[in-house]
């Protein structure tokens, strides 16, 4: 059946097109906005759009920021932190009061993931002033559900890589030459407006969003 | 709100009465589309950016489908070198066949859904039940419809019918542990917990698709709830449904489709998760081991062999339209008895469904032309209304090909008839004027009901004088003066 779907539709398409000839990118009209943001601007803008979706935003530094987690969490009465152990976030956090669960054989390990693991933290590997979003390449030491099913989500962000626009990420870091399994946009903590129009957050994703802005 | 009874046993007219004199349905919809046109209105500051943007979302569409066989082979391949599998599907049935026959392999006995629309479009819920597969509706407002057995009436926002207490009752009927509360964080937290046990527990995840970039094969979902993240992420297995058209040639098409897609929709920059998937898993990263795409048809490849039909392949399902329809606003969305309602559901659907069992749909428009001049994308709703309500008039040509399904359905010989004669009468004075004359002399037999006029108008009873008598009277009166 799927054989002969895909022929047909393929055929009605190639017929529907007839001899009219395909368009070019060049004959493209119109644009999109640019930005002329100094680093300054763009780490302000990022903080104004994000903090404006409830992203949660501290501005540290290289050396202050593990202590930043351990207030921020025992301010939430958290004292567990899924972490992994393979990356800088997890190294640098080993001897501070929280417990490290790590993210090894993460997989066999969906019912703690799902019902008792209260807050995670990752990297991100860049982020976009316009939109105020993180940008996420999950891998194996950052699973992807690690952004996703605990209640409160970490991200260590460093101020140099805030680009201006998707456009502008897509572009430097290449990825038009090959995607990750998985890339992530986040832009805030989740969220619903589908019972009667009134915003509510933490639908399905995490209930919190803090970034921590290394500069 | 009064019981709905099920659309598909009500004519058209009927839907229309019993929503039109339904005050509280009509007060919500009017209240839900100002707060939507305001959220866009206030998003799009600048209207020169703004235009110039939809240029270039335009461009992007019209390029896509000006090579739409090309860019789905280079797709297919794409994804098949990633390890996602494609299906392609001609009809709904079809489809459903196709995740049926997935979910079985699988020994699937539940499906948790993040939202489809093509999913509503195919009705695979009700398969899926016929065959024993409990389908979980994971978006909050598909969820509270699926509790109430109801159909979406938004397409960005399906349960946008549904009152705050509505859904309170609904909750506290549906779910353990949950009393009645109009407190809408509570309500969110029931829900998540309940669907919460669900995502654990599922055997597959289906979801829709807003891009597919032919580029890197990559499928990109839009959401704010996250929802169709857990789809993708938890179960073993990833069913993504999709149509054809929703196709476009480059990853770098993708950024401004984008803030297209949710400035136009909700007014927001960016929704609070853009998932992009290319893959299925590889190693420990997580995911699921299968991701498959189902790419559908179901009458889309016969508005595209019209070239200017093909333009309402160009949408990317944002329903600014139907949030600034006057129409759509008095009306709600179920009046239109289609999955996809509004004026994006008035061109659409009567390719999908034929122009037979939609013929009134692309009159249901006062043509103000409000859906153009928002659609991101740039569609000329209105001329593709016109368009759509010739082919349901117009009698074919010796040797012509129908454009559409169920062309001439809505041909009467009474109106052509009508318009025959009223053509003859508006281009001969002679007899246009033995017309007003016989009218004014007979205006006493008016009738004084006129079904349909009269319901809401007084009887138009032709004036004593006719124009024409009233300028010669005039004329004849003023004679010998100077002009």
């Amino acid at each position: 059946m799927s054989l002969s779907a895909r022929a047909n539709i393929l055929s009605r398409l190639r017929a529907g097109l007839g001899k009219s000839s395909p368009l070019t990118k060049g004959s493209d009209q119109g644009s999109v906005a640019h930005y002329n943001w100094s680093e300054s601007e763009k780490i302000e803008h990022f903080i104004e759009v994000i903090s404006g979706v409830k992203g949660e935003v501290h501005r540290v530094s290289e050396s202050n920021w593990p202590e930043a987690v351990q207030t921020l969490l025992s301010d939430r009465g958290i004292d567990r932190l899924l972490v992994s152990e393979e990356k800088q976030t997890g190294k640098r956090l080993i001897g501070s009061t929280l417990e490290l669960i790590p993210t090894t054989g993460f997989d066999e390990r969906k019912d703690e993931l799902f019902f008792s693991i209260p807050a995670s933290l990752t990297t991100a590997q860049s982020a976009i002033a316009e939109t105020g979003s993180l940008v996420l390449w999950p891998d194996e030491q950052e699973p992807r559900s690690m952004s996703l099913v605990p209640p409160v989500h970490l991200v260590l962000l460093r101020a140099q890589d805030i680009h201006g626009t998707l456009a502008d990420v897509i572009r430097a870091e290449g990825w038009a030459r090959g995607m990750p399994t998985n890339a992530l946009l986040i832009s805030g903590p989740s969220k619903t407006a589908d019972i009667a129009r009134i915003l509510a957050y933490g639908a399905h994703g995490p209930k919190e969003l803090i970034i921590l802005l290394v500069s | 709100m009064p019981e709905q009874i099920p659309m598909q046993n009500l004519s058209f007219n009927q839907r229309v009465d019993r929503d039109l004199n339904n005050p509280a349905l009509r007060t919500h919809f009017r209240e839900a589309m100002d707060f939507l046109m305001d959220k866009r209105s206030h998003s799009f500051t600048d209207d020169e950016k703004l235009q110039s943007l939809r240029e270039l979302g335009s461009s992007i569409r019209k390029r896509a489908l000006s090579k739409l066989p090309d860019l789905l082979e280079q797709l297919e391949n794409k994804l098949r070198d990633n390890g996602i599998r494609v299906h392609w599907a001609e009809s709904s049935k079809e489809a459903n066949q196709i995740v049926l026959d997935i979910a079985q392999h699988h020994g699937a006995k539940t499906m948790i859904k993040g939202k489809s629309m093509v999913s509503e479009e195919t009705e695979l819920n009700e398969c899926l039940e016929q065959e024993g597969i409990h389908p979980v509706e994971a978006d909050m407002g598909e969820y509270i419809l699926q509790l109430a057995k109801e159909k979406p009436s938004h397409i960005v926002m399906p349960a946008i019918h549904k009152s705050k207490e509505d859904i309170a009752k609904l909750f506290e009927q549906n779910l353990d542990d949950c009393e009645y509360t109009e407190d809408v964080d509570t309500l969110i937290q029931a829900a998540r917990k309940e669907l919460r046990k669900q995502f654990h527990s599922a055997d597959i995840g289906l979801t829709g698709v807003n891009f597919m970039v032919a580029e890197t094969g990559s499928l990109v979902l839009v959401e704010n709830e996250g929802n169709g993240r857990l789809a993708t992420t938890v179960p073993k297995v990833h069913i993504a449904m999709t149509g054809i058209e929703k196709v476009t040639e480059y990853l770098d098409d993708l950024p401004p489709l984008l803030t297209l897609l949710t400035n136009s929709a909700t007014g927001q920059a960016i929704t609070t998760y853009v998932n992009i998937i290319s893959s299925p898993r590889k190693g420990g990263e997580g995911g699921p081991e299968e991701v498959h795409l189902v790419l559908l048809d179901n009458g889309r490849t016969i508005p595209f062999a019209d070239e200017e039909m093909r333009q309402t392949l160009q949408c990317i399902r944002c329903a600014a339209c139907m949030n600034h329809c006057p129409v759509y606003t008095r009306l709600g969305g179920h009046a239109y008895g289609a999955t996809y309602p509004g004026p994006i559901g008035s061109i659409l659907s009567p390719h999908l469904l034929g122009l037979e069992a939609t013929k009134d749909l692309p009159s249901a428009s006062s043509l103000c032309g409000a859906c153009s001049e928002v659609c991101p994308v740039k569609i000329p709703i209105t001329d593709l209304l016109r368009r759509l309500r010739h082919e349901g008039v117009r009698k074919l040509k010796k040797d012509e090909e129908p454009v559409i399904r169920g062309h001439g359905a809505k041909y009467t010989h009474t109106e052509k008839l009508a318009w025959g004669s009223w053509s003859k009468l508006y281009s001969s004075p002679a007899l246009y004027r033995t017309f007003a004359f016989s009218a004014s002399m007979m205006r006493g037999l008016t009738p004084s009901k006129m079904k349909g006029w009269t319901d809401y108008r007084t009887t138009p009873k032709p004036a004593e004088k006719s124009m024409h008598a009233l300028i010669k009277q005039h004329r004849k009166a003023r004679k010998g003066e100077p002009l």
